[in-house]
This record gives structure tokens, sequence and C-alpha cells, in this order.
């Protein structure tokens, strides 16, 4: 299986409370099956979904925003869009991600008050965005090609849940190594849902600077979703939280929703 | 024996003072006209150095970024660490943000907001405060506006703005006004169909509303000084630092700022149209010195004559006489510079004015005073050469009166001049004229010429707005819209559908650079359809564009020659990405200069537009005030300019140009009138002693001022038919010069262009020739007959 099977980060929205982590150590073996795994269960043919983003500076709330999210697998590629709704100043901003399987996904950006839309560069993926604590590349998925997946451990309990297990995922292949603003990624996957309940990200010298995570776990037709997520930038002590207003993947959804043009619509 | 020498020359330069002071009036007439063209030379010439010299002080004194590096916007989170470079003096950040100001009533203009740190507006490209205080990090509705948005749309500190960018509005509260080094010109808007003064406002502010209103901070532009070294290996290490991180779409030095390069084309299209202003008016010059000068020493024949027959060699004869002309060019020196600094500051003044720039320190070049003094010199040395010849031709025979007349070919003219009939006042008038035809002849000529260097510069006037008007006049469209943001090509249909009947045409346009091998131009893309008869510019050379054309481009004329691009060759365009071959088709003329036409997909692509539009062409019939007010009210609609608009707006957009020919007119006038006066004296005073004897023989005063008028009146109206046919030639000659430095403007001469001179002239001719009346009436009779010229 050579294709990268997308997992969007947004996706990840569907987690309860966390607890602290305690470890039951494990011997180090080969994660890519079980990332595999989470990935198949985490994939929707089709997904919508509406969120609240909250920006905080320390405890303090700076700004609020609304946004969509679509998400749908075509024939050829695995699309998202994510679009802000409010407020007015960022309204119809929007991104595309599409997935063709190759190691680097092609990333679109528009921006509404100068009509532009453009391709993010490779180069250009761990740039943060739209102020919040979010990278480019925090929006892809597992990346299964491009990274080697090591499971570390299992820590019982997890957070709230029984049972983690611990994936540490370096990128592999030379192109990722370059584009790639992290050295290491920890993925912490539920045993029983393989739902990706805490990300850790670590910086070229090896330093933790952000986490990402969920609360609020449940099913959402087939699939696990989250009430919410934060991403938590240890270093400027900045968190962005996202809430979940609605989310469906029993809607059918329109391929052209996942075009350049569609992009620009501005969601009109 | 050396004393009587001496003394024998002595007397010659006493009696050639003594005969230029009778001439005293027309010498001083004479000089003021060199001195004219003095004027024009020195002043303009050093006005326009006056120009370079003042941007040049204000940017220095500007703190100006050696390099700006613009890029998509993004978060400041992404700001590469340029102080890592070691040849990194300062770096800044800053938002520009493109956007509207509502001015009310409906109509609105295009505003760049330049948001950043408060305090950088006082370390980097520093804005000089002219009225008001500079913005302040605590006062984030606070902005300052540039100097000619200001003056142009009448605001002053205090004033509320509504600034709308995208959906967000601003509003602001105008602090101060401010001179930009960046904007030392009028700025322009490249997006708009014709980039008009007034077409962009640039306010300068706080980046906080808008971070507050996007919830984080972000920047697109990036100032950066360096410390002395070498500017390319520079811009390479700081090109490279930012594409790690950004997108950067444009870098540029200081010297290939757009506003930098916009200043350029507009003093150079001035310093290339001088030569041919000062060519023209140096040219009357030669004519007038000539002229008058054969007149003087037609009248002094006798008495060269005299001196010949007391021993004076031709060439002492000769050389005395070429005392008039060091007077001449001393006193044209001396009233030159007056007059250099009376051009100076109109030229100068009225320029700066014209294209939006401060007021310049003006001063007057000793390179240019040297020219000119050389120039008139020239001038005069022409002029005189031919006339003074003719003394060495002189023979002392000629002493007594007549002698030379009564060959075969002036009795010819005396039979001819017997048909004349009616009053004895009229055949006495034409029959002088006839019987002196050679010098009549020069008389009219140059007095045509004289006449007709002010019509040619009438004709250019009308020539220019007749020439706007035909750059359009063979299009299909009614309108043209222009957008505050580029337009995606699917909102075509709904502007379609909310004006039924309409059928909209779009285009791109924006500003992009054209890279040669040793420089690197400023140009105004416009991606159009090809193949229809929407726009089609005037071709001077090539084709125009066809159905199915890519990577080709149609190029201004000037822009093809200064970077010497022929039919089929090929071009680099620089104006989003990397640079981009393209070839050239056809050479066009443009009241646009850099104006660079490509199919409409190849300037999308160009500009970084795909499937979007910048403005449309509205086809279908002209909209009315109604219609207008409708396409106005739509969001996105900037700007609506109704066909008939159009020639104004060029005219506006070149008013420099305008402002420079309408000046050369009133020289010219100036020049004309000046001369008519120095022809009419000479005129009367060549026949004075006629006039004498006539009186002499009875005939009342009435009877000669009748005569005078005539033979006046008579040479004006056939100094008039002949200026018509060399008017149209230096109009000609103009509007070729004015092709070559602006766009093709044929020459279109009206009944009112010859009105306004010849009119004013015949009325003005009297009135030049009363002070030579005065003296024949006044002058006593035994004079006359001492002359014993009995006609």
């Amino acid at each position: 299986m050579t294709a990268a099977r997308p997992c969007r980060l947004i996706s990840l929205l569907s987690l309860s409370a966390l607890f602290l982590l305690a470890a039951s150590t494990a011997v180090a073996t080969d994660g890519s099956a079980l990332m595999r795994e989470s990935d198949r269960r985490l994939r929707a043919e089709d997904e919508s979904a509406r969120y609240r983003m909250e920006l905080f500076s320390g405890d303090a709330l700076i700004t609020t925003r609304t946004l969509e999210r679509y998400q749908k697998k075509l024939p050829d590629r695995f699309s998202t869009l994510v679009r802000f709704t409010s407020p007015v100043a960022v309204r119809g901003a929007a991104m595309l991600i599409e997935d063709h399987g190759s190691t680097q996904n092609d990333i679109w950006s528009y921006v509404p008050a100068t009509h532009t839309l453009r391709r993010i560069p490779g180069s250009q993926k761990q740039n943060w965005f739209m102020g919040t604590e979010f990278t480019y590349e925090d929006f892809e998925d597992y990346k299964l090609s491009s990274y080697r997946f090591t499971e570390a451990e299992t820590v019982a309990p997890c957070l709230v849940w029984a049972v983690c297990h611990v994936v540490d995922a370096v990128p592999s292949q030379v192109e990722e190594q370059r584009a790639s603003g992290y050295s290491r990624k920890r993925y912490y996957l539920e045993k029983a849902s393989l739902f990706p309940v805490q990300i850790e990200y670590f910086d070229a010298t090896g330093r933790l600077v952000k986490r990402l995570t969920t609360e609020g776990l449940h099913r959402i037709g087939n699939y696990m979703r989250a009430t919410g997520i934060t991403m938590s930038n240890l270093v400027a002590d900045r968190h962005t939280r996202m809430v979940v207003l609605y989310i469906s993947t029993s809607h059918s959804l329109d391929a052209n929703l996942f075009t350049q043009r569609q992009l620009r619509s501005e969601g009109d | 024996m050396v004393f009587g020498r001496r003394f024998a020359v002595l007397l010659l330069l006493r009696h050639v003072t003594r005969a230029m002071y009778a001439v005293r009036l027309r010498l001083l007439v004479i000089s003021l006209i060199c001195a004219a063209t003095f004027g024009v030379e020195v002043g303009t010439g050093s006005a326009i150095d006056s120009l370079f010299e003042t941007v040049a002080t204000l940017q220095a004194g500007a703190n100006m970024a050696d390099l700006e590096l613009l890029t998509a916007p993004d978060d400041l989170k992404n700001l590469p660490d340029f102080a890592a470079l070691s040849d990194v003096m300062q770096a800044e950040w800053r938002l520009l943000s493109s956007g509207r100001i509502d001015l009310g009533s409906g109509t609105s203009v295009s505003a760049l907001h330049v948001g950043a740190d408060p305090q950088q507006f006082a370390s980097i490209n520093r804005l000089t405060l002219l009225d008001g205080q500079l913005p302040l990090a605590e006062d984030p509705e606070g902005v300052v506006l540039e100097r000619n948005c200001a003056s142009y749309y009448h605001k002053r500190p205090g004033d509320r703005l509504t600034l709308s960018i995208g959906s967000v509005t601003y509003p602001l509260v105008v602090r101060g006004i401010v001179q930009s080094p960046e904007y030392l010109i009028m700025p322009l808007n490249p997006s708009v169909y014709v980039p008009s003064s007034g077409s962009l406002c640039v306010l300068f502010g706080s980046a906080q509303p808008l971070a507050e209103a996007m919830g984080f901070a972000a920047f697109n532009s990036l100032l950066l000084r360096f410390a002395p070294g070498d500017l390319r290996t520079q811009r390479e290490a700081a090109l490279t630092l930012a594409q790690t991180r950004l997108s950067v779409d444009y870098s540029l030095t200081r010297a290939e700022q757009f506003s930098q390069k916009a200043l350029e084309l507009d003093l150079n299209t001035f310093r290339v149209f001088l030569p041919a202003l000062v060519g023209i008016l140096a040219l009357a010059s030669i004519c007038v010195v000539f002229f008058l000068m054969v007149r003087w020493i037609q009248g002094e024949r006798q008495r060269i004559a005299v001196l010949l027959t007391l021993g004076y060699r031709r060439r002492q004869i000769a050389t005395a006489y070429m005392l008039p002309a060091l007077v001449l060019l001393t006193m044209a020196l001396l009233v030159g510079l007056p007059s250099a600094w009376f051009n100076l500051w109109s030229f100068g003044t009225n320029y700066a004015t014209a294209i939006g720039m401060p007021d310049p320190a003006l001063q007057l070049h000793l390179k240019h005073v040297a020219g000119a003094a050389l120039m008139n010199a020239a001038t005069i040395g022409l002029g005189c050469w031919l006339p003074i010849r003719t003394i060495l031709s002189i023979e002392p025979i000629e002493t007594l009166r007549d002698l030379s007349s009564a060959n075969d070919e002036q009795r010819r003219i005396g039979r001819v001049a017997l048909l004349i009939g009616g009053p004895f006042w009229f055949r006495y008038a034409a029959r002088n004229l006839l019987r002196n035809w050679p010098v009549t002849l020069v008389s009219l000529l140059m007095v045509g010429l004289s006449l007709a260097v002010s019509v040619s510069f009438h004709i250019s006037l009308s020539s220019i707005g007749r020439a706007a008007h035909d750059t359009f006049a063979g299009d299909r469209w009614e309108a043209v819209v222009d957008f505050d943001a580029p337009q995606w090509d699917e909102t075509l249909g709904k502007l379609q559908q909310n004006h039924p009947g309409t059928h909209w045409v779009p285009f791109v346009r924006g500003g992009a650079h054209v890279i040669g091998p040793s420089q690197i131009d400023l140009a105004y893309l416009v991606g159009s359809e090809p193949g229809t008869d929407t726009r089609r510019v005037q071709l001077l050379e090539g084709r125009q564009l066809r159905d199915g054309d890519a990577d080709v481009a149609l190029v201004e004329r000037r822009l093809a020659a200064d970077h010497q691009a022929g039919i089929g060759q090929t071009m680099m365009l620089h104006a989003y990405g990397d640079p981009h071959p393209i070839t050239v088709v056809g050479i066009h003329s443009s009241a646009i200069p850099g104006e660079i036409v490509v199919p409409r997909a190849t300037g999308q692509r160009l500009l970084g537009l795909e499937e979007q539009f910048t403005g449309a062409f509205l086809v279908g019939p002209l909209p009315d005030q109604e219609a207008v007010a409708k396409l106005l009210a739509l969001p996105a609609v900037l700007r609506v300019t109704v066909k008939p608009e159009i020639d104004r707006a060029i005219v506006a957009h070149n008013y420099h140009v305008w402002i420079l020919v309408r000046l050369s007119a009133l020289t010219s006038i100036f020049i004309s009138a000046l001369f008519l006066l120095a022809a009419t004296m000479f005129t009367i005073a060549g026949h004075s002693s006629e006039y004498g004897t006539l009186r002499l023989l009875g005939h009342d005063d009435r009877t000669i001022i009748r005569i005078v008028f005539t033979e006046i009146a008579l040479q004006v109206c056939g100094a008039a038919a002949v200026t018509v046919p060399i008017a149209l030639l230096l109009a000609h000659m103009l509007n070729e010069r004015l092709t070559n430095v602006w766009f093709k403007v044929a020459t279109h001469a009206s009944v009112t262009d010859f009105a306004q001179v010849l009119l004013p002239a015949v009325l003005f001719v009297p009135c030049a020739a009363l002070p030579a009346l005065w003296d024949v009436l006044n002058t006593p009779l035994d004079d006359a007959l001492k002359e014993r010229r009995f006609g």
C-alpha cells in the first residue's frame, strides 16, 4: 500500500477529556500497520463540519472565528476544503488540500481581500496558518509513505482512556525531511478506536514545541470524532481551540466543491 | 600713420554704432527674441536637472530602503530572521492593503493602506510631515495621507475616512499630511484602464486595526537596508532567505521601484521633447536675425558704399558691421538670464505640479547657461553671416542712388505694378511692395514663419486632443469599468445578468517590468481578448493580436525602441513569479507610456490572475448617468469611464506634456509678437523717406496713414497665406517628436488653430505700426529732401 491515506488533522475532532499519561513500557516495533489501520478507520467518504475557532494568548481569548470544513474521497485524490466564515475580515479565506497519494500534497490558499489564489510550495508548509498555532503541514494526513513509524510504547491509562498506543513518526523521505518543520511527531492512538487523541511535535533540535489534544470523542455514523481539539504552542504559550458546532459523515458532497474555482467562490 | 589707421577704425566703429543706435529698438526686439530662446534652453534644461536633483535629495534624506521584497500576505510569525544576514542593517515589515476610500456621492477612489509599526514611518522610507502629526501606536484609527491624495481630494487633518478592504470597513481619522519618498510623483493605479491623476490614494497608518480584524498580524512587504557593498549579492542573499518561508512576488531595488520608474519616464519625456522645442525656437531666432540684418544692411548699402569710396576695405567694414552681432549676443545673454529664471520657475513648478512632485529646489545650471550661450552665438552668427557677406559685394558706385535699379527685371515689375488699380494709397502701397519684391518676399516668409511657429504649437495642442479621441474612436466599447480588486471570470455572468442588454469584454491590467540586458523599465501590462474589435491598438508595425495567440505582445513604440525589440524578437517580462519571455508581434502607439498588450490568457498568467479580470469594456449602448450610477453601486466597481470622458482622462494622464506644449505656445506667441513689431518697424522705416517725399508733394497725413496700413496689411495677409503651409509643416515635425516621446499624434489642423494666432496678429500689427508711423509723420520735411528718394 503505497498511497498515503489522508487523515486530516481537522478530522481528529472527537476526544473527551485528557488524563496524564501513565506509561507502560513496551518494546519498540514497527508502527506502520497500526497507523494504516488508524488511517482507514478515520477516513469518511464524505464529511462536512462547522467549527468555532478560539485563539488564546496564555489564558486570554484574543479572537474567535468560525469555519467550515468539507472532505471527500474522489477517484484520483482525497480533497479537503477549509473555509473561514467569520469574522468579516477573514470570511472567505480558504485552503484546499489535494492528496493524490504522492510525497507532497497540493495545498492551495485563497485570500479574499486581494482575490489571490496561491499554491503553497512544499518548502512553506511549515509556515503558520492565519494566525493560528497550526502550520500548513498540521492539516496534512499521516503521510504514510513519507514517514517511518515506530510504536514506542503503550500507556495505560492514557489521558481519559484506558490504553493508548504511542507511535513515533520520523520523516523517512529526504523531501519531507526538508519540508517539514518537525524532526519527530508522537501520536497517541486510543487503543479501541485507534483515534489519535494526542499528538506531540518536536522541532529540529528535538525539543517538544507543540501539542495537540482532543476532547469529547464520540461516534458519528461509522466514525469516531472529537467535539473539540486544542493546538498548544508550548514555546509561545498560545493556543488555538476548535470546537465542533456541526458534523456529518452521511451527506454526499458534490465533487465540484473541491475545486480551485469553489475555493475562490468565498462561499457564495 | 598708425594713429591715422586707428582713428579711421574708430570713425568706422562710431559710424556703425550710430547706425545701430538708429535701429536700437529693432535690435532690442531681436535681442529679446534671442533671449527668449536662451531662456527656454537654460530655464527648462535647468528645471529638468533641478527636478532630478530634488528627487535625489529628498530620497537621500529619507533613509530609503535599498531593497523591497513584495510577498504574498503572510502571518508575521513566518517572517524570516533577516538580522542573521551580516549585510542587513535594518529590516522592517509592513502590510500593503489595496482597498477603496468612500468619497461620498457614490464615488470612491482606489486606496493603498501602508500598515506598519508607526515608529517605522520615522526610521525607514521616512515620511516628511507637512501638516498635523504622524501616526501614533496608541491611535490605531489615525492615518496620514500622502500629500497628492490630500490635495486632489481636499482632505485635511481631522477629516474622517472610511477605508474598505475586502468586505471590511475601517473608520479612520486623518491625523496628518505627509510627503513620502516612495511617492514623489502622483501615485497612479496601474490596474485601472487610464491610470490618471487621483487614481490612487496612499495612506500610512498602524497595522494594528487590520491585525485586530483578522486576528493576527500579517505582512506582504519587507524593507531592507544594507551595509555598503555589492547590492546584487546582498539582494540574492536576502531573496534566498526570504524564499525559505515566503512567496516572493517581487524584489525591487530603489532604482527599480515603480514610482521611481514612473518619475524617470515622466522627466525623460520632458528631456527628449526639449530639444525639439528649443530647435524650433532657435530656427525662428536665426530667421529673425537674418531677416532683420538683411533689412538693416540693405538700408545701409549707400552708407557702406560711401565708406568704400572713403577708402575703407570691405573686410574692415564687414568686421565693423559685426558689432551688432556682439551687442545682440550680449543683450540676449543679459536679458536671457531673467528669462531663464522665469522659464526655470514656470516650467519647473508647472511640471512638478502636473506630475504631483513636491516643490522643487530650482536653480540655473552653468552647463545649460554655457550651452545656451554657445547656441545663441551660433544662432546670431548664422543669422548675421549672409547679410554681412553681402557687404563684400557692395560697390562704391552705389553711393549714387538707384543705379542698379534700372534693370530689365525691375522695368518688367514696374509694368506689372501699373496694372494695379484702385485708389492712390492702395496702388502706391501695392506697387511699393512689388518694387522691393525680394525684401517683401523675405518679409512675408519670415513673418509667416514667426506666426507659423505659434500656429504649429496650437495645432499640436488640438492634435493631442484629437489623437486622444482617435485612440479609441474605432473601438466598439462605450464604457470601461475598473474594479477595486481582480474579479473572477464567473462574476462576468452576474454583471451581465444585472445589466440586461449589455455585453462585457474583460481585460486584465497591472504593472510589470521589462528586463533588458542593461536596463529594467516599467511597463503597464494589458491582457485583452485577441481577435475582437472591442479594443484595437494604433499599430505602427507588425500585426494585431489574433485568436490563438499566446506569449506574444504588442509593445509600445518607445519601450520597444529602448529595448531594441523589433518584430519577432523576444522580451523578458516580469510581473509575478519568474520572468517570462514574450515575442513581439507588433509595435503600437499608446497614450500610456510603456503599455504592453498581450492576449488575455497570457496577461492572466503573467500577472498571476488566472481566470480573473481587473476591468471590463462595456459593449452596447452608451450608458447614461442613471446606468453609470447603477454600475457604480455594484460592490466591486471602482470607476466607470464612458467613452466621451476618455479623451479628457488621457489628456489628464499626460497633463505634464500638455503643459509643456502650452507653455511653448505662449513663448512662441511672445516671439511672434516681437518679430511682428520689428518687421513692421523695418517696413515703415524703410519707406520713411518716400513717405516724406509724398508729404512734400502735398499728400496729407491721412493718405500716408492709409498707405502705411495698407502696405502692412498686405504684408500680413501675404504672411498669413505663407503661414498655413509652414505651420502645417512645423506642426507635423512637432507631432512627430511628440509621437516619439509620447504616443501617435497625427496632425489635425482646424480653422480655430490658425484663427487664434492670425486674428490677434492682424489686430496687433496696426498697434505695432504706430510708433514707426508716429516717427514718419513727425519727421521734418527737409530731412526727406536730404534723402532724395522720389520713388
